[in-house]
C-alpha cells in the first residue's frame, strides 16, 4: 500500500511529466522506480503505441486527461492484453474507483508534502510542482513555486517536490547547482577524475594537479635556467609544436597574418610612445623586426606593466620567493 | 573559446620568448649554483609574469599574479638590504584553504568563483607548461 501511493503520489505530481509522457514513452519508464508498476506503465505505453486500439485510446487518454486536472493520473489498470473488452470494461471499473481512493491518497499526498519541509532533500526527478498544485495541471506550472523572490529576479527556480521553498534555501539550492557545474567542467579539465565521485575527492584531485602543474613550470624554469641557450629564438618552431600537438595543422605565417589575428583584438589600443621599442633596442638587435612590429599592435598598460616589471626585475639581485 | 586561447597561446609564447632573450643577454661566462638559482627564479617569475599579462586584465588571478609581482618589485627597491627569503611550504590535506592558496588571488573570493578561477588557471598553467617544454627542447636540440 505504501508503496502504492508513492507510486499515487509520483504519478499524481508530476503533471508536466505526464504530459511529456505522452509524446515521449520512455520517460515515464525511466522515472518509475517501483518494479511492480513498471508492467502497468508499459502496458499503458503499449496501449498508446498501438494505433488498432484507437477507441479504446482515446477514451483512456480522455479519462485520463481529466483526472489531470484535477492534478492526478487515474489508477492505471494490471490487465495485460489488450484487445479483450471484458478487460476494458474491468479497467474501466477499476478507474471509476479510483475517484474514492483520491481522497486518502490527497490526504497522503498532502502529508508526503508538509513533512520534508525543514529539510530540503534534492530529488533528482523532473521537475515537479511545489506544495499549492493540488488544482489543475496549468495552475501547477505557474511561477508561485517561487512565491517568496521579487518579479525583478532573473534567476528562476522551480521548487522541487518535498522542498521548502522560501529565498534561502532556493538561492542555496541555485548555488549548489552552480557549484556542482562547475565541479563537473573541472572534472573534465582535470585528467583521470571521470571515475572519481564526490566534492571533497574531485578537490583533492584539482589541487594535486595544480601543484603538479606548477612543479612542472619550476622544474622547466630550473631546465631553462641551466641549459645554453640558442642565440636565435625562433618563433616558428615553438608555436608550430604546440598548435601541431593541440588544433591540428594552423597555418601560422608570424609576421603578416599573425598581427592580423591580433590586432582585430585589441582595436583599444593606444599605440604608445616608442619608449617601449626603444627599451628594447637597448638591450637588443635590430634583427628582431617582426617582435617590434608585434610590440607596437600588443602593447597595452599591462604590456607596459610588465616591461617595467621584468626590467626591474632583471636589475635586481635578489631571490625572493614568487608566491 | 578555443581562439581565444589560441591568441593567449601567442602571447604568452612572444612575451615569454622576449624576457628569457632579455635574461639570457646579461648572462655570465661562468655559472655558479647561486647565478644559477637566481635566474631558475627569474625565469619563473617571467614565466608566470608572461602568462599573466598574456591573459590580460580580466581575470581575477591574472590580476593577482600582476599586483604580485609589481609589489614584490617596489618591495624589492625599497628594501634593497634586506634579503627575506620566503620558503613555501606545502599542505597536502584540508581543501578550499588550500585550493585558495595555490590559485592567485584565491583568497578573497567565494567558493563558486573560485572554481571558475581555477578552470581557467588550469588551462593556462597547462599551455605554459607546454610552451615551456617546447622552448627546451627547442634549446636543447
Amino acid at each position: 500500500m505504501e508503496k502504492k501511493n508513492m507510486f499515487m503520489n509520483e504519478v499524481n505530481c508530476s503533471s508536466e511529466q505526464v504530459q511529456n509522457w505522452f509524446f515521449n514513452p520512455n520517460l515515464m519508464v525511466q522515472n518509475d522506480p517501483l518494479a511492480g508498476e513498471k508492467t502497468v506503465v508499459k502496458e499503458l505505453i503499449g496501449r498508446i503505441g498501438n494505433s488498432s486500439q484507437i477507441s479504446k485510446l482515446n477514451t483512456d487518454l480522455r479519462f485520463a486527461t481529466t483526472n489531470l486536472e484535477f492534478g492526478k493520473l487515474s489508477r492505471v489498470s494490471s490487465n495485460q492484453s489488450i484487445t479483450s473488452t471484458p478487460e476494458n470494461a474491468e479497467s474501466r471499473e477499476n478507474s471509476s474507483i479510483t475517484p474514492k481512493e483520491i481522497g486518502p491518497n490527497d490526504a497522503n499526498c498532502r502529508k508526503r508534502k508538509a513533512i520534508p519541509r525543514g529539510k530540503p532533500k534534492p530529488i533528482s526527478s523532473s521537475n515537479v510542482s511545489s506544495e499549492n498544485s493540488e488544482s489543475s495541471a496549468k495552475r501547477s506550472k505557474s511561477d508561485d513555486d517561487k512565491c517568496a523572490d521579487p518579479p525583478k529576479d532573473y534567476i528562476h527556480v522551480r521548487a522541487r517536490r518535498g522542498q521548502a521553498t522560501d529565498a534561502h534555501s532556493l538561492a542555496e539550492r541555485v548555488r549548489r547547482e552552480k557549484i556542482g557545474e562547475r565541479m563537473k567542467f573541472l572534472q573534465d579539465l582535470v585528467p583521470g577524475c571521470n571515475k572519481v565521485t564526490g566534492k571533497a575527492v574531485m578537490l583533492d584531485e584539482i589541487i594535486n594537479y595544480v601543484q603538479s602543474l606548477q612543479r612542472q613550470v619550476e622544474f622547466l624554469s630550473m631546465k631553462l635556467a641551466t641549459v645554453n641557450p640558442n642565440v636565435d629564438f625562433n618563433m616558428e618552431p615553438l608555436l608550430s609544436k604546440d598548435m601541431f600537438q593541440s588544433r591540428g595543422a594552423i597555418h601560422h605565417n608570424l609576421h603578416g597574418p599573425n598581427l592580423h589575428s591580433v590586432a582585430p583584438s585589441r582595436i583599444d589600443v593606444a599605440f604608445p610612445s616608442n619608449h617601449f621599442n626603444d627599451a628594447l633596442d637597448r638591450n637588443q638587435s635590430k634583427q628582431q623586426l617582426p617582435i617590434n612590429n608585434f610590440n607596437e599592435v600588443v602593447s597595452t598598460f599591462w604590456e607596459d606593466d610588465l616591461h617595467s616589471l621584468v626590467q626591474m626585475g632583471i636589475g635586481q639581485n635578489q631571490t625572493q620567493s614568487f608566491h | 573559446m578555443p581562439s581565444n586561447h589560441n591568441s593567449i597561446k601567442t602571447r604568452f609564447t612572444y612575451r615569454f620568448a622576449r624576457s628569457l632573450k632579455k635574461l639570457n643577454k646579461n648572462r655570465p661566462a661562468s655559472q655558479s649554483m647561486k647565478e644559477t638559482y637566481r635566474r631558475y627564479h627569474m625565469i619563473r617569475v617571467a614565466s608566470y609574469a608572461s602568462m599573466a599579462s598574456a591573459v590580460g586584465p580580466k581575470r581575477a588571478w591574472s590580476r593577482a599574479v600582476l599586483w604580485k609581482i609589481r609589489n614584490r618589485t617596489l618591495h624589492r627597491t625599497l628594501m634593497k638590504k634586506s634579503r627575506i627569503h620566503v620558503l613555501r611550504t606545502r599542505k597536502v590535506s584540508g581543501n578550499p584553504n588550500d585550493l585558495r592558496k595555490l590559485v592567485p588571488g584565491g583568497e578573497g573570493m567565494d567558493f563558486c568563483r573560485l572554481l571558475n578561477e581555477t578552470a581557467h588557471y588550469i588551462k593556462c598553467l597547462r599551455t605554459q607548461v607546454q610552451i615551456m617544454k617546447n622552448i627546451v627542447d627547442h634549446c636543447s636540440n
